[in-house]
């Protein structure tokens, strides 16, 4: 192997790890005696200008490498992965960003360092085809994530919802880990490649395949918060600080679904194969929309009621993975990159007006935002209607692609776990319900008048332009769609 | 080129007055009033530019949008969908005019109406599936607002209401637009393509069309998914219920027409005597339930209902005179039912803060000018000749006799409805004008002998609405010659599409 | 010519209801004017008017909308000649029959006036669209007129009386858009031509039975015949005079009109198969208006039933001549005709003269009650010779218009429908009963003594009344100078029924 060239193609990774240690090293060694908001400001400049100059680098790796693939697919950087490696550096930005304000605890830099690990781990997981490696990346991944769920050491639900999450998240790697290696035991390759001509060269489909490929959907619904897989997620939302629920909600579910949808495609190719997960899938995806969106109905608190939103849109995501086809895979990675933006914009503003008055996300706190800062009640317009999918914003074109390739992918009525017709039913009628509790949010923020006497929303430049930029690329991704799906499908395509 | 202003006037001038600080009331009114105008004027000249003589779609603006999903930037008019940017614009221009006193939010008021209209324009100038459905969304979410925030009775419930039964009802037709893409084949989403070259199989059309016709008719208040109509027209603030009944139920029924009888014509044949029939319970069930109301918003609520009833008939009958009658009904009660909202809601309850009839206390003597104004507008509603209503109402039952499929039944009960009609209205002029108020007289309030007269504003949307009813209703000729030229090619298609099996 | 006439009310309908300053006095002024200006057109026009072999005269046509191939098309001929004339007199009659109307004349004086290019535009119209139009636009501003100026129960009579009407109204039209979608043509002149070839009823189909009973409805309410009468009397008594002037010398000769224009020259066949059961519905509406007549107490009421009653009598006439069967005397249907068309004249002006001295007495006493009269031609002797003159009339003595148009209709139905027309007999008498017993009980007898200084007639009252009976002893003088002026167009639809 050429270290040269693996350097160059792991360069934006070694800027991250830099920046990690610098973060870690000056705090401790430089700023020990500081004010905690001075280290927490310093500790996340250096992890955004780390995090920066990654996407900087990625950029340029997308422009004058061409695509190639390192050590037997253990690493493949296509415009595809380098794209969206960008897009969870970007949003792991944002997240240090609006977490600089407030640091949860004393551990300031470790804060900031567990986010760049878990970023670290989820730019692996979207350039890996190699089962052992896409298992560790995962690791590492839920493991940051697990103590950045309970790091708010003085908050007794933060501890409950990191032990939660820790238990579930263990139960489903273990699965994972099972399916994983059963799924080498049929293949007798950790290549996903080869595992896909493996499988399309077999007469007849093993019962271990049908386990292995149960498993591995097990161990990754957990991950992608697919019903009923998702009893861990409105804790962890509810507890966790609020970014890192952000950062959970929107960089590991991009993560998630990028390999939900990697893995599934050596078994997608021939119907035979299909036939074995397809039937747990739509069975998922019906769920997931049902108790998603039935369940954030009655939600009063903010960060649980996105939680709920997010099983349902998980529902919908699996919709695209149903379809099987290149087109779908692409309306599923177009939703998943638009769903991260909205969303995490929905918690920044979240952070904005509970975290940092030191609130619990009631709904009530955004109560009367159109007096207390007009331009934030019309970004959580934004956000949430793009989460509601209402044209034109992006939410809408996401959701219109997704249900045009599920359609597409099943243009004659075929059998009902394929699904075409009944779930994209179901899933436009429940997105007609879940307009009701975006909507619910907006009505208090733009109809209520605020509650008492309320602290006024403090927002730094910084914030403002971070949520700036999400609403404008969510607006832009809804009015100019065309580049980014064309991009998508092509990378897909090869 | 020209039509496409209105759209883009709106949107801008959403935006500037939803910059402009709230305390500069007087920049924030005028602006919006000159947007409103200025849109009014577009459309106008936009029909005046148009050769009838020519036909179909003109002024069309082709840009690609998202190709890769075969969706364009399509936009054009024709007859049909100039008569109602024409209403849209009359209306935009009175409901601003009836919004002159609102101080509370007024920035965000008129920013939500703008939008409101720049999307029901939009609606009327899609040339392309997906952009038309885009725009009929853009204008789900300012209602939701308008209602909420300045509305009255249970406003945010009805607001709710509104929204959910919209956005349900446009999940049916976003299912349809899938299908009619998938079903034709052509990759294209481009309307005036589907229309002439998908060739449906009439089973495809037979299941499909109802789903199409459903989902937009809901937003046209069809039985017995009109519930939302009342309840949201009666909470939303006058403006708005004025843009509610004047425009937004028009976007069901110009979809229903476009769309679901546009694209499906043997779907619409099968199905054609089945909407007569619930249309016809429209009209009776509407006129019936107003009868026995006692707030006066919900007769006017109730009254659209019943009258769009008759569009949904005329739309049923599948030739040239019903579905003339159709545009036309949706034209006049477009203009008359915003008249009546506007003097309900708006001039009447302003003075009387009170809608419910039992509350009036002989107001003919106390505001006699609104008390005339709303006779007039009420004998334009109950179709008195002479009044656009008459104009449309002859043509949807003339077109409803010349459908050899409907029976009889069906002109007697839309003939019981007008006959209801007539009664309500005039019970109900008598409740609020003529009768004493058993309950009003309390001698520690008493009420005023007179109540203050019309404002500016208000006279001048009064009487251009009023105008534009006698307008239509004595000299319908243009706008019946327009509306044909736009109805040509689509019963073309419907007497074809009946030949091929 | 016709359209000035019928749009100057209306013109000054706008001008008394806009005028500044709210003066009542002007708003009168408007409504004169407007109505003396249709009445001095109208005049010149009936001057011009060419009696025989004229057809129909003054037409202006246009295109209107095109879609439904509706033309404004409005002419005079012989059928509605004196109707027109008819309502141009009643019209200045009926202002100056309010002149001392003091509440809110800036309403009352423009409804007035709207009044009459409803009931003008109603009598010239010729296409069914802008018929439709007037005679559903003669219903508000009596509608409102009642409700504002009627007596104690004018709700009540109002809304029964504008139902009613509009139950006819949109039976009727739904009955034309049938006819309209049968034979493409909402001309009615045209549908008569259809009508006279005898193709009609093959063109129509199976609902042409449906139809005619269609417009008969509209009609029958409008006329009113029996049972459809009962909105009638309320609405007479409880309106103010001036409105009860309107509506019994002009409104119910719409609905007779409506039989002539409509029914006779469309309909023949269907008219023809019903004209029993029409005969037996007009004898007894004939015989009811007599006896409930003589029930009363009330003038008003009287005189609404006893107008029930010679309305009656038009119908007779015109209903008779579709019973024509062979055997019988052909030539007695011109006659029929000609008096029934004379008699909706002729009553116009004798009903109107009565409601309008009602109205002054009422004015005068505050009563309107028979047993709170007696011996009021010792203070009042010139307005009881008026009045005398106008209920011989009624009742039908030679040389009074009442006579010049009942005796034909009385000879031309005898001889066609013998029967019905003896039935009809016994309503004559009892009009002369309960007409005289009236005058007896008013200005015979004791004087009353509260009414010992009531005035006698003013002069604003002799300039209304007097022209009444100018004209009252004119038609009685020489029936047949009046008769003519229908001869041609009564020959013309007799065409169908010989």
């Amino acid at each position: 192997m050429n270290y040269s060239i693996l350097l160059t193609a792991l360069l934006p990774e070694l800027f991250v790890v830099l920046s990690l240690f610098a973060a870690l090293g000056v705090d401790y060694g430089l700023l020990r005696h500081h004010p905690l908001p001075t280290r927490s400001r310093i500790a996340a400049s250096i992890a955004c200008i780390g995090l920066v100059v990654g996407i900087a680098v990625i950029i340029g790796q997308m422009l004058w490498f061409a695509p190639r693939s390192l050590g037997q697919d253990q690493i493949v950087l296509t415009s595809l992965t380098l794209g969206a490696k960008a897009l969870l550096f970007g949003l792991a930005t944002i997240v240090c960003i609006l977490s600089a304000d407030q640091a949860p605890n004393t551990h300031v830099s470790e804060y900031y360092a567990l986010i760049l690990l878990s970023t670290l781990g989820a730019g692996f997981l979207v350039c890996t085809e190699n089962l052992l490696l896409i298992f560790v990346a995962l690791e590492l991944v839920s493991l940051s994530l697990y103590a950045l769920t309970a790091f708010n050491k003085s908050s007794r639900a933060s501890a409950e919802a990191g032990l939660k999450y820790f238990t579930f998240g263990a139960v489903s790697s273990a699965f994972l880990l099972f399916g994983l290696s059963y799924f080498y035991g049929v293949v007798q390759t950790l290549n996903l490649h080869d595992a896909t001509l493996a499988i399309t060269s077999l007469e007849a489909i093993p019962p271990l395949l049908r386990v292995a490929i149960l498993l591995i959907l097990v161990g990754l619904g957990f991950k992608v918060a697919m019903a009923p897989f998702h009893f861990w997620v409105p804790d962890v939302y509810q507890s966790a600080p609020t970014p890192v629920a952000a950062w959970i909600a929107s960089g590991s579910k991009v993560a998630g679904f990028f390999v939900l949808i990697k893995i599934l495609q050596p078994v997608a190719i021939t119907s035979s194969t299909k036939a074995i997960w397809m039937g747990g899938v739509a069975l998922g995806a019906a769920l997931s929309l049902l108790i998603g969106n039935l369940g954030a109905l009655r939600q009063s608190n903010l960060k649980r009621l996105l939680a709920y939103s997010a099983v349902g849109h998980a529902g919908y995501m699996l919709i695209g993975v149903l379809s099987g086809t290149v087109e779908g895979m692409a309306a599923v990675l177009f939703y998943v990159s638009i769903y991260a933006l909205a969303n995490l914009g929905a918690f920044g503003v979240i952070n904005l007006v509970s975290d940092r008055n030191g609130l619990t996300a009631d709904i009530q706190d955004i109560a009367g935002c159109w007096k207390r800062s007009p331009l934030l009640a019309l970004l959580t317009a934004v956000f949430f209607l793009s989460l509601a999918g209402i044209p034109p914003l992006a939410g809408f074109i996401g959701k219109f692609y997704l249900f045009f390739s599920a359609i597409e992918a099943q243009p004659t009525i075929a059998k009902w776990y394929e699904g075409a017709y009944w779930l994209v039913g179901l899933a436009l009628i429940m997105s007609a319900v879940s307009l009701y509790y975006y909507l619910r949010v907006l009505k208090v923020s733009f109809v209520n008048d605020p509650v008492d006497t309320p602290a006024p929303i403090r927002v730094t430049n910084a914030e403002w332009i971070c949520l700036g930029l999400l609403a404008l690329l969510v607006l832009i991704g809804g009015m100019f769609p065309d580049p980014i799906i064309h991009f998508i499908r092509c990378s897909l395509a090869g | 080129m020209l039509p496409l202003f209105t759209v883009i006037l709106s949107f801008v001038g959403a935006l500037a007055v939803g910059l402009t600080p709230p305390e500069r009331l007087r920049t924030i009114r005028w602006t919006a009033l000159i947007t409103a105008l200025l849109g009014l004027i577009t459309a106008a000249f936009a029909t005046l530019q148009y050769h009838i003589a020519d036909g179909g779609y003109q002024s069309v603006v082709s840009l690609p949008w998202v190709t890769s999903l075969g969706i364009q930037f399509k936009s054009g008019v024709d007859g049909i969908s100039l008569s109602l940017l024409l209403l849209t614009g009359l209306i935009a221009f009175c409901g601003v005019l009836f919004s002159w006193d609102i101080e509370h939010r007024a920035n965000e008021f008129f920013a939500f109406f703008l939008a409101l209209i720049g999307g029901v324009y939009g609606v009327f100038l899609s040339l392309d599936l997906v952009m038309l459905f885009v725009f009929y969304e853009i204008a789900i979410v300012p209602k939701y607002f308008l209602i909420a925030i300045w509305g009255s009775t249970r406003r945010e419930y009805a607001a709710m209401k509104l929204v959910i039964y919209s956005f349900t009802s446009s999940s049916l037709i976003f299912f349809s637009l899938l299908a009619l893409y998938f079903g034709a084949g052509l990759n294209t989403f481009d309307l005036t393509r589907l229309t002439t070259e998908a060739h449906y199989s009439q089973t495809f059309q037979i299941v499909v069309f109802p789903i199409v016709f459903i989902g937009f008719a809901v937003l046209a208040g069809m039985w017995p998914f009109h519930t939302w109509a009342p309840t949201g027209h009666v909470a939303a603030p006058t403006a708005a219920s004025m843009l509610l009944a004047g425009v937004v139920m028009k976007l069901g029924a110009y979809g229903c027409l476009r769309v679901a009888i546009g694209l499906l014509p043997l779907g619409a044949q099968h199905w054609a005597q089945w909407i007569a029939v619930i249309a016809v319970i429209n009209i009776l069930y509407g006129a019936l339930i107003a009868l026995v109301q006692s707030d006066f918003k919900f007769v006017i609520g109730y009254s659209s209902v019943s009258h769009m009833g008759f569009v949904l008939l005329g739309l049923a009958t599948l030739n040239t005179t019903g579905l003339n009658g159709a545009v036309l009904q949706m034209f006049s009660h477009g203009v008359i039912g915003a008249l009546l909202f506007a003097l309900v809601g708006g001039s009447i309850y302003r003075r009387t803060h009170t809608r419910q009839l039992a509350d009036f206390d002989r107001l003919i003597d106390r505001m006699p000018t609104i008390a005339w104004l709303f006779i007039v507008a009420g004998l334009a509603s109950m179709g008195m000749p002479g009044f656009s209503g008459f104009v449309a109402e002859l043509h949807v039952l003339i077109g409803a006799w010349q459908q050899p499929l409907f029976s009889v039944w069906i002109l007697v009960v839309a003939g019981l409805g007008i006959i209801v009609t007539f009664a309500y209205t005039l019970i109900k002029i008598h409740e609020a004008f003529f009768r004493r108020s058993a309950t009003a007289n309390d001698p520690a309030h008493p009420l005023p002998e007179k109540y203050p007269p019309l404002t500016c504003p208000e006279t001048v949307a009064l009487v251009v609405l009023i105008a534009a009813a006698l307008g239509v209703g004595l000299y319908p000729k243009p706008l019946i010659e327009l509306i044909n030229s736009g109805l040509a090619p689509l019963v073309a298609a419907l007497a074809t599409g009946a030949v091929t099996p | 010519m016709i359209t000035a006439i019928t749009l100057i009310p209306l013109i000054a309908a706008l001008g008394a209801f806009l005028q500044p300053g709210r003066d009542g006095r002007l708003a009168r002024a408007w409504a004169l004017g407007g109505s003396l200006a249709s009445l001095a057109l109208t005049l010149k026009l009936a001057w011009s008017f060419i009696t025989v072999g004229g057809g129909v005269q003054f037409v202006e046509r246009h295109e209107w909308i095109p879609s439904l191939g509706i033309q404004y098309f409005v002419g005079v001929d012989g059928l509605n000649f004196l109707l027109l004339l008819l309502a141009a007199i009643i019209a200045p009659v009926s202002v100056l029959a309010s002149w001392d109307v003091q509440d809110k004349k800036s309403i009352y004086f423009p409804l007035l006036s709207l009044e009459f290019t409803g009931l003008f535009g109603a009598f010239t119209a010729l296409n069914f669209y802008h018929w439709f139009l007037y005679f559903e636009l003669s219903l508000v501003p009596v509608f409102f007129l009642i409700k504002f100026f009627g007596g104690e129960r004018r709700d009540e009579a109002a809304m029964k009386f504008f139902l009613f009407t509009v139950l006819g109204s949109v039976a009727m039209l739904l009955g034309f858009q049938l006819l309209y979608l049968k034979t493409g043509t909402f001309d009615f002149l045209a549908l008569a031509g259809l009508a006279s070839t005898g193709n009609l009823p093959a063109m129509v189909g199976p609902l042409y039975g449906w139809i005619f009973l269609a417009v008969l409805l509209g009609l029958w309410v409008k006329t009113p015949l029996v049972p459809f009468h009962i909105w009638q009397p309320e609405a007479y008594t409880q309106a103010p005079t001036a409105v009860s002037i309107l509506l019994s010398a002009l409104l119910s000769k719409l609905g007779v009109y409506g039989f002539l224009r409509l029914i006779l020259p469309i309909f023949p066949e269907a008219f023809k198969a019903h004209s029993v059961f029409l005969l037996t519905i007009t004898a007894a509406t004939i015989l009811l208006g007599a006896f409930a007549a003589m029930r009363q107490n009330d003038l008003k009421k009287l005189l609404t039933y006893s107008s029930l009653n010679h309305v009656g009598y038009c119908l007779l006439g015109i209903c008779a001549v579709g019973a024509t069967r062979t055997g019988l005397n052909v030539d007695a249907q011109t006659p029929a005709l000609q008096g029934a068309i004379l008699q909706m004249f002729s009553h116009g002006l004798t009903v109107a003269g009565l409601f309008y001295l009602v109205g002054r007495l009422e004015a005068r006493t505050g009563s309107r009650y028979l047993t709170d009269f007696g011996g009021l031609r010792a203070v009042t002797p010139r307005f009881a010779t008026l009045f005398t003159i106008l209920t011989f009339s009624s009742i039908g003595l030679p040389f009074l218009a009442g006579f010049a148009s009942e005796f034909p209709i009385f000879y031309g139905s005898y001889g066609l429908a013998p029967v019905f027309t003896l039935a009809a007999i016994p309503a004559l008498l009892t009009t002369a009963i309960f007409l005289l017993t009236m005058l007896q009980r008013v200005f015979t007898g004791p004087l009353v003594e509260k009414w010992k200084s009531i005035p006698d007639l003013s002069l604003v009252e002799w300039i209304t009344a007097g022209p009444l009976i100018v004209l009252i002893v004119w038609v009685g003088v020489t029936p047949g100078y009046w008769l003519r002026a229908s001869s041609e167009v009564v020959d013309y639809i007799l065409k169908n029924y010989r």
